[in-house]
């Protein structure tokens, strides 16, 4: 530990507090502390950083966060011994880690909400590339998430650079675009993107897009199994034509289980960057604002079996009509369903009408500006579609 | 409201594995074993922690004692939530050959008898801790065979030479490990108890992530990449040599 409880860092205008030690990584460690009257973190160098890397800092600091979702940077110190650490807000207690979704440990209250985490990632990074920022070291365990209301908090943003910049940190090949791994290109908002659909594949499926059959070619999965499988010669498992890499019955369960029931353009948007994308980096990556339409058509459609509470899309894109609960198997309910110039939304109980509805420039995709809050399935509908 | 999914209901994650192998012949009593408990307990309270900032692997614990002859604690490896450690007494002599057969046996995928996954396995972790020289004089050859196993070929070694001061008791370790820098002399029950602790615990975390890849593109591996964090880490402790 570089600090003990009690110590007091002296910053001229204002005094840090030492309260605890909150957790500890490979590059430092972090510290609940008192300032300003109030309860910070503090994050410290191990380390002496380059003066890139505190310049950007610095910068990233000045310029501001990019949206109420990320825990920015807010104040930088320089310690009498050459390291430095930065003072952030404290990650509120209704926040779990989205790897605690990931393993099984916390879920989202309902598949709705656990859509709108992720048009709320969508906006972040849309946000974040707005201002020539690149998020670069992108992994799972940089997202948190509330339970209820699917609020985002994204965190350790310290490696977060201008566009082709990098500061030496690259990331986890599991998350990374395949021109990462393969050392050609310095992350970028085309990476990024790439990330972005990993993260979102994750989310919906509880899976890795490249990790299927292929996995039982390797004994070990060493730094050269990740390579080919993320790098060199990466295979989406729900490829069109090329089936070699099909997640594996009895491991990979949650996938399978899960994209049966995932969208026909949510999943067409997936094989574009996880298959186009691989060969057309710039072109080829479903971008934000592409997602945040298709998210936002997937939650208009939503509709909750009365009998069962299970929530599955009313099927207007899909080949196979929908007519049934493909949970417990009865009748789909009938619900009105409000057209809104291209939007279709199935007003089920609790849906939320936003202004990204009403108006194609708004950026506002979960701010509701009006919520169903009674649904009588007997009434007839005139709806205008 | 219904939730999204069961809980309980996960991603596919990697294995990780961490093997302690440990010594308890007689002439562990006392305060080497004490402090081998104490520290194994203490890991054990961590690694919680560990698996909770990571998906992409599940951690898996072992651990074999060795006396007169060599017996596994569970009969297999357990999560880091099930894995409660019952303190080793002593008794005996050093059997390692023994030691070497089990894990062989053990350093095998569960489709061929061992207890590695079948799928997406990582390399182990595996810290021998000794504290004098074998009293199974055939040691060598069943090391032999025990380097045949990839699992083990892999593995990340270390071995704790605890109050060991002779060449010929060194030498055994070396071999174990395959490279001097991995044994470490150990002399007081306080160093055992902090190098057990910042081995497990760091290699753990290292290695229960998807490899990081830094600008340069040759990637240290995971093994490299614990390794130096543990020697950071190493140097900050009294009474240990390398």
């Amino acid at each position: 530990m570089l600090f003990n409880r009690n110590d007091e860092i002296d910053l001229g205008d204002k005094k840090v507090i030492i309260k605890e030690l909150l957790g500890e990584g490979g590059q430092g460690e972090v510290y609940l502390v008192g300032y300003d009257g109030g309860k910070y973190a503090l994050k410290v160098y191990k380390n002496e950083v380059s003066t890139d890397f505190r310049y950007n800092l610095k910068n990233n600091i000045e310029k501001g966060s990019p949206s109420e979702h990320f825990l920015w940077p807010k104040r930088l110190i320089d310690f009498d011994d050459g390291r430095i650490g930065y003072l952030m807000d404290v990650r509120p207690k209704n926040f779990v880690s989205f790897v605690s979704y990931l393993t099984g440990k916390n879920t989202f209250a309902s598949r709705e909400i656990m859509l709108s985490w992720c048009i709320d990632l969508c906006t972040a990074f849309k946000k974040l590339h707005e201002m020539g920022y690149s998020y670069q070291d992108l992994n799972d365990g940089s997202f948190f998430l509330d339970p209820d209301t699917g609020a985002l908090l994204i965190c350790d943003n310290d490696n977060v650079t201008a566009d082709k910049k990098n500061l030496g940190i690259l990331g986890k090949m599991r998350y990374m675009a395949p021109e990462i791994v393969r050392n050609e290109m310095m992350p970028d908002v085309h990476s990024d993107r790439f990330s972005l659909g990993v993260i979102l594949f994750m989310a919906l499926c509880l899976g890795n897009p490249y990790e299927g059959e292929r996995l039982k070619n390797y004994d070990i999965i060493d730094e050269k199994a990740e390579y080919e499988l993320y790098g060199s010669n990466p295979i989406f498992v729900y490829h069109k034509t090329d089936k070699s890499n099909r997640p594996i019955r009895g491991y990979h369960s949650s996938v399978l289980r899960r994209w049966a029931y995932i969208p026909l353009y949510i999943k067409e948007a997936f094989h574009r960057t996880f298959v186009d994308g691989l060969s057309d980096r710039e072109n080829g990556r479903t971008t934000e604002i592409e997602w945040l339409r298709l998210l936002l058509r997937y939650r208009d459609e939503l509709v909750r079996c009365p009998h069962c509470g299970y929530e599955f899309v009313y099927g207007f894109g899909e080949k196979v009509p929908v007519d049934k609960c493909p949970n417990c198997g009865k009748p789909k309910k009938e619900v009105c369903i409000l057209g809104l110039g291209k939007h279709r939304i199935v007003l089920d109980l609790g849906k939320r009408i936003t202004e990204a509805h009403l108006d194609k420039f708004s950026a506002e995709y979960n701010r509701a500006a009006a919520i169903v809050i009674a649904n009588r399935t007997t009434l007839r509908c005139g709806g205008s579609n | 409201m219904m939730q999204d999914r069961m809980l309980g209901e996960g991603i596919a994650r990697q294995e990780l594995n961490l093997l302690f192998v440990i010594d308890n012949s007689g002439s562990m009593e006392g305060e080497k074993l004490g402090a081998v408990n104490n520290a194994i307990r203490d890991v054990m309270s961590i690694m919680p922690e560990i698996q909770e900032d990571t998906s992409d692997a599940t951690i898996k614990i072992s651990a074999l004692k060795f006396n007169d002859k060599a017996e596994w604690i569970y009969p297999e490896p357990q999560g880091v939530e099930e894995f409660k450690w019952r303190d080793l007494g002593a008794e005996g002599g050093t059997n390692l050959s023994g030691a070497y057969d089990e894990l062989a046996k053990w350093l095998s995928k569960k489709q061929n008898g061992g207890q590695m996954p079948d799928i997406g396995g990582v390399a182990p972790i595996i810290i021998l801790m000794t504290d004098g020289l074998p009293t199974s004089y055939d040691w060598e050859e069943h090391l032999n065979a025990l380097k045949k196993k990839g699992w083990f070929k892999v593995a990340l070694k270390y071995a704790l030479a605890i109050e060991i001061d002779t060449e010929e008791a060194m030498d055994v370790l070396k071999k174990f490990t395959g490279n001097p820098e991995m044994v470490l002399k150990v002399y007081t029950a306080e160093a055992l108890r902090k190098v057990i602790n910042v081995i497990a615990v760091t290699a753990s975390k290292v290695k229960s992530n998807s490899a990081s890849m830094g600008v340069g593109g040759d990637a240290a591996t995971n093994n490299e990449m614990a390794q130096t964090e543990i020697a950071e880490k190493l140097d900050e402790i009294d009474d240990v040599e390398w």
